[in-house]
């Protein structure tokens, strides 16, 4: 067990693999809020298919407990649940699109490559300024919904690079290179809304 | 990582950095690096404001209302889940399909499919259905006596969950926050209720299954006890917003309405109905000149107020008739009034200094009992129990961590439920439920986030607690096993 985990939870994993459902819904008190979180922000703030994947995720969870073996953090594991939920509902729906920049951004994903050996863009101590909250709302709207999801997991769920990489089910250098075009495309987005401020002004 | 650090490396250090999983000793070195390299330290401010950005998009979501609706749709989807189970056992001799996910610590797969993920979703889309449905019927057939507990497709007793008990909706009146509860049966009872800005106290009448306002209101007073002698009779008290001018509201005729109240000044702390004529009302009374809250205890009979002075400020208390009963005290103390005189009893193994205060107390027919609270310094879970003779503290579960006991129930001398919060410094405060069975306390989980304020079992299979607090406060449901929320609808 990782010392960081909370306390109890591997024992409700083990409770819940004896189909102890007091257990489950003790988890589900625990991890509701955050995977809600998680969820509301993958899924665009639709509130039934958040409620939707909550529920198919506990299930799996209920599901595949007896398989948890305890070398990651339990909320490592689940969110690598939920991720793998997500994925099986977007391939199930109609593919939405996503985002502009797939189809016009100047630099492709090379996944597995991590993108340390490319120049940044001048404009990174321009950032700090420009990073203007309302502009960077939308322009987080349309980057690709991989890259933000990785920068969400890190900034704001506190997973490690490798924990991602679990989560995500992809190597540890794709998901540097994933959060590195997401401030790149970041950074893009910010420049061309700025550049458009200047046009109209 | 090493004690050197090119820019590349540093930089493939700085999102963890800024994130603040980077470990210490891994951070020192960056930081090292950082001291002396401007342009490590404009890509690390670059990626500082890009992490404080998104972690502030995080923080302006809209708040999660469906904890409640949530979990009563897990349940039924489990109970659903664990029917299938059941009859592919039956079918096949085999356990279905049961790793639709990759093993925690497996090597990653790529493009693996995941069929039980399809029954799953089915089975979540078929509980909604049977959910709406089970919801609809439950409302429309429940009446005084029901309690709601049949299930179109489950043996209670065949799954964990022994009943789905999807509440007809609303719960809980909007904006109602529930601060006690006396139940008459199963089937009846009142709660006591505030509601509104200012405050507004509420009596809300539980029958047919659901919880509704009576329609009187008291502006500018917080009830804080209530107790029912008789489905058609009970009482409640509480003090206006002063806190010094007492409230004692009596129900009767089918309405409630104020009583006079003697002219001291008090605020209701607890009640005791024994009849439409006679009624125990523990007053806590101001601060006097030693800065201590002082108690009395009040007794209504037959249109009179008599009063008798409490030795210590009484936190609660346990009444086993008009005359004999127990209390705790915000010292710590134990008091017995029996024949007209008060015993004191201290706690043994207490220890001097602790600040330890005992804020319920639950005493069994067999002339036991129990006292639950909370240990200032160090932090720490108050138990102790009573063996006819002598009171000695217990060790409270180490599930449990430093919990507060706000509220203790005693079902049997060998049974009973405790309730309160642990104060987490990420959470906010988490809900305690013990459970006293076996000869020991046992944590339980709670379906809510919140404190319990104070728990009323009606008999062993059937009790409810306060919960949550402030605006969210609302009840929880103990029914054949199983403790379910009633949430105010937002």
């Amino acid at each position: 067990m990782r010392s960081d985990d909370r306390a109890d939870d591997h024992s409700l994993i083990a409770r819940i693999a004896r189909r102890d459902a007091t257990a489950l819904e003790r988890l589900y008190a625990l991890y509701r809020p955050q995977l809600w979180r998680y969820l509301w922000q993958q899924l665009d703030g639709d509130a039934g298919a958040v409620e939707d994947t909550l529920q198919e995720v506990f299930l799996a969870v209920w599901l595949a407990a007896g398989d948890f073996r305890g070398e990651a953090r339990v909320n490592t594991w689940i969110f690598r649940i939920a991720h793998h939920q997500l994925a099986h509902r977007q391939r199930s729906a109609a593919r939405r699109p996503e985002g502009h920049l797939a189809a016009h951004a100047p630099f492709g994903e090379d996944e597995g490559r991590s993108d340390d050996t490319r120049d940044e863009p001048a404009q990174a101590s321009h950032e700090a300024a420009v990073l203007d909250r309302l502009v960077l709302a939308a322009a987080f709207g349309r980057i690709a919904a991989k890259h933000r999801e990785a920068l969400e997991l890190v900034y704001q769920q506190g997973f490690t690079l490798e924990e991602v990489a679990r989560i995500l089910d992809v190597p540890l250098g794709t998901v540097k290179s994933r959060i590195s075009y997401a401030r790149r495309a970041l950074q893009c987005e910010l420049a061309c809304a700025a550049a458009a401020e200047e046009h109209s002004l | 990582m090493n004690a050197e650090l090119s820019c590349r490396q540093c930089r493939d250090a700085l999102v963890e950095l800024t994130a603040g999983t980077l470990s210490p000793a891994d951070r020192l070195t960056v930081e090292r690096h950082l001291v002396s390299c401007a342009d490590c330290q404009r890509e690390r401010d670059a990626w500082l404001a890009l992490g404080d950005a998104i972690r502030e998009r995080g923080q302006r979501l809209p708040t999660d209302g469906g904890f409640a609706t949530g979990l009563v749709r897990l349940r039924t989807a489990l109970m659903v889940h664990d029917d299938d189970d059941v009859e592919h056992l039956h079918e096949d001799g085999a356990a279905m399909e049961r790793d639709p996910l990759p093993t925690a610590g497996a090597t990653p797969t790529h493009g693996r499919s995941y069929p039980a993920l399809t029954v799953t979703v089915a089975v979540v889309l078929l509980s909604a259905l049977i959910f709406g449905a089970l919801a609809t019927r439950l409302h429309l057939s429940s009446g005084p006596g029901a309690t709601g507990t049949a299930t179109p497709t489950a043996t209670p007793t065949a799954t964990p969950f022994a009943s789905a008990t999807p509440h007809p909706m609303p719960p809980l009146p909007a904006g109602a926050s529930v601060v006690s509860i006396a139940m008459t049966s199963a089937s009846d009872g009142w709660a006591a209720a505030t509601a509104g800005q200012p405050s507004n106290a509420i009596l809300l009448h539980y029958a047919g299954g659901r919880w509704t306002p009576s329609g009187d209101t008291f502006a500018g007073v917080y009830l804080t006890a209530i107790s029912m002698d008789s489905y058609d009779d009970g009482w409640a008290v509480g003090a206006h917003s002063d806190q010094v001018t007492g409230v004692v509201l009596h129900y009767t005729g089918g309405h409630w309405s104020q009583v006079q109240t003697p002219n001291i000044q008090f605020a209701g702390a607890g009640v005791w109905a024994f009849s439409p004529s006679r009624v125990l009302v523990l007053a806590s009374l101001p601060k006097g000149q030693t800065g201590i809250v002082g108690s009395a205890l009040l007794r209504y009979d037959n249109g009179a107020w008599t009063e008798t002075a409490s030795p210590r400020g009484i936190s609660g208390m346990s009444v086993l008739s008009a005359d004999d009963l127990w209390a705790t005290c915000f010292d710590g103390h134990i008091l017995h009034y029996q024949g007209g005189s008060w015993t004191t009893y201290t706690i043994a193994g207490q220890v001097s200094g602790q600040s330890e205060q005992s804020l319920s107390i639950s005493m069994t027919a067999d002339g036991a009992g129990w006292v639950g609270g909370l240990s200032g310094v160090p932090k720490g879970m108050f138990l102790a129990r009573f063996d006819g003779h002598a009171w000695t503290r217990v060790q409270g579960p180490a599930a449990a961590g430093p919990s507060d006991v706000n509220s203790i129930a005693m079902v049997s001398p060998s049974e009973g439920w405790a309730g309160g919060d642990l104060d987490t410094s990420t959470s906010g405060l988490e809900t305690v439920l013990l459970h006293y069975v076996n000869g020991q306390w046992e944590t339980t989980p709670a379906p809510y986030s919140g404190s319990i304020g104070k728990i009323v079992m009606v008999s062993a299979t059937e009790g409810w607690a306060t919960v949550g607090g402030g605006d969210a406060a609302g009840l929880l449901h103990y029914q054949d096993g199983r403790w379910t929320p009633y949430i105010p609808n937002a």
